[in-house]
């Protein structure tokens, strides 16, 4: 499984969907994707925990590689 | 964060983050992961440590648990059989008649029939979780 953190970091180059299109096009081999979902990585709702329509769009967003897709953590 | 979630709001969370998620065929698992709070989250987990009472997150993760469980008691038919729809999941299924008992424990995968068996009409069937 790679598991990623979802927050993207332009000042490190680093993006999640970014890292994923990396490894497929190396064709790097894995079965699944983990997710870590923490308040501090994504767009927040009113209670400043993560926004619901935010984590969909990015599931949906990681799903398009073909992999089973889990949230491997929150909290 | 400027502020720690309410209790309250860390409770509604997951309630809201598996209805989404029950939609998503792509989606295979999500996974609660501090039990107890750890240095990396505080207030992040079901309990704040292991003698103290749960967080209502507890019971929200409880209550998603049992929405996703199936629960049923009917009795087979004159073919002896009975069919029972639900979740996927591990289950625990118990068949009596008369004085006679027996208890088994099954995998549902989703999508497909998970335990056939052939008993006498008038068999109580009841599934439970596991």
């Amino acid at each position: 499984m790679v598991v990623v953190v979802p927050l993207d970091l332009p000042d490190v180059g680093y993006s999640a969907t970014g890292i994923l299109d990396a490894l497929v096009k190396a064709k790097v081999e894995f079965d699944a994707i983990g997710i870590e979902e923490y308040p501090s990585s994504v767009e927040k709702d009113r209670n400043d925990y993560p926004a619901i329509p935010a984590i969909s769009a990015r599931l949906d967003d990681f799903a398009r590689v073909g992999k089973p897709v889990f949230i491997s953590e929150m909290g | 964060m400027t502020d720690k979630p309410s209790p309250e709001a860390q409770a509604a969370w997951p309630r809201a983050i598996y209805a989404m998620a029950f939609e998503k065929r792509h989606l295979a698992g999500v996974l609660w992961y501090f039990v107890v709070d750890d240095p990396f989250l505080p207030g992040g987990g079901l309990f704040a440590n292991a003698a103290s009472p749960a967080r209502p997150v507890y019971q929200a993760m409880t209550d998603v648990i049992a929405q996703l469980t199936t629960a049923a008691t009917t009795t087979t038919d004159k073919q002896g059989a009975v069919l029972i729809e639900g979740y996927a999941g591990d289950y625990r299924v118990e068949v009596g008649a008369g004085t006679a008992r027996a208890s088994v424990t099954v995998h549902v995968t989703e999508g497909r029939e998970a335990w056939r068996v052939g008993v006498v009409d008038g068999t109580t069937v009841i599934l439970g979780g596991n």
